[in-house]
């Protein structure tokens, strides 16, 4: 697998985890603005590759959005698009 | 003694559906069982993700209590029992910390690369 380079148009940036980085340890499964930023229109969890998440933080985000999704605060599939 | 965290959601459509009523009832429970009570949190009524018994709309209660595991086990079992309670979750309460302010100003609101992933999978070559 090749990783893409500068030159290729676009300059790649430097990911960040944006937990670390405003110091915050707990994330509130009912904060539904937070949690609906790390999902997909569909309701899919997004990977850390592409957030850029920490391992530490990313398994905080996901427990939280799997609580919300239990208390129905987030959708478990969303079917917002055909 | 541990800190809980109970939220629960209440049909605004059960018949003799009165919130207070409802919430007055988990509190004194709580105490029954040797528990106390910190903080009770009414978000009220909000939109649910999903159907839940046919329902659209449910209200938001969260109480945290500071308790034995004895306390949970029995406030759990009031809400399976209860007719006017359609979901529960219980935590240990954790103190929440730090500004989420700026994640919401530095991520935009649709999420981050929401399009690309949700379109047949995954993005690998």
């Amino acid at each position: 697998m090749y990783r893409q380079t500068e030159g290729m148009g676009e300059k790649r940036r430097k990911r960040h985890c944006r937990f670390c980085e405003n110091k915050i340890s707990q994330v509130d499964y009912r904060d539904e603005r937070l949690l609906k930023r790390f999902v997909t229109e569909r309701g899919k969890i997004i990977p850390r590759r592409i957030s850029g998440s920490c391992a530490r933080h990313q398994r905080i985000l996901t427990v939280a959005i799997k609580r919300a999704r239990h208390l129905a605060i987030l959708p478990y599939v969303a079917e917002t698009f055909k | 003694m541990q800190l809980y965290d109970s939220t629960f959601i209440l049909n605004p459509q059960a018949e003799e559906s009165n919130f207070d009523a409802q919430i007055k009832e988990a509190v004194e429970l709580i105490a029954r069982y040797g528990g106390k009570l910190v903080h009770e949190n009414r978000f009220g009524m909000r939109r649910l993700a999903y159907e839940i018994q046919h329902l659209t709309q449910g209200y938001y209660v969260s109480l945290v209590y500071e308790g034995t595991g004895d306390v949970v086990k029995e406030l759990e079992r009031h809400f399976r029992l209860s007719e006017h309670v359609v979901r529960f979750l219980t935590t240990i309460y954790q103190q929440p910390e730090g500004a989420v302010d700026e994640i919401l100003a530095a991520v935009p609101e649709q999420g981050i690369a929401a399009a690309n992933l949700d379109e047949g999978g995954e993005n690998e070559a």
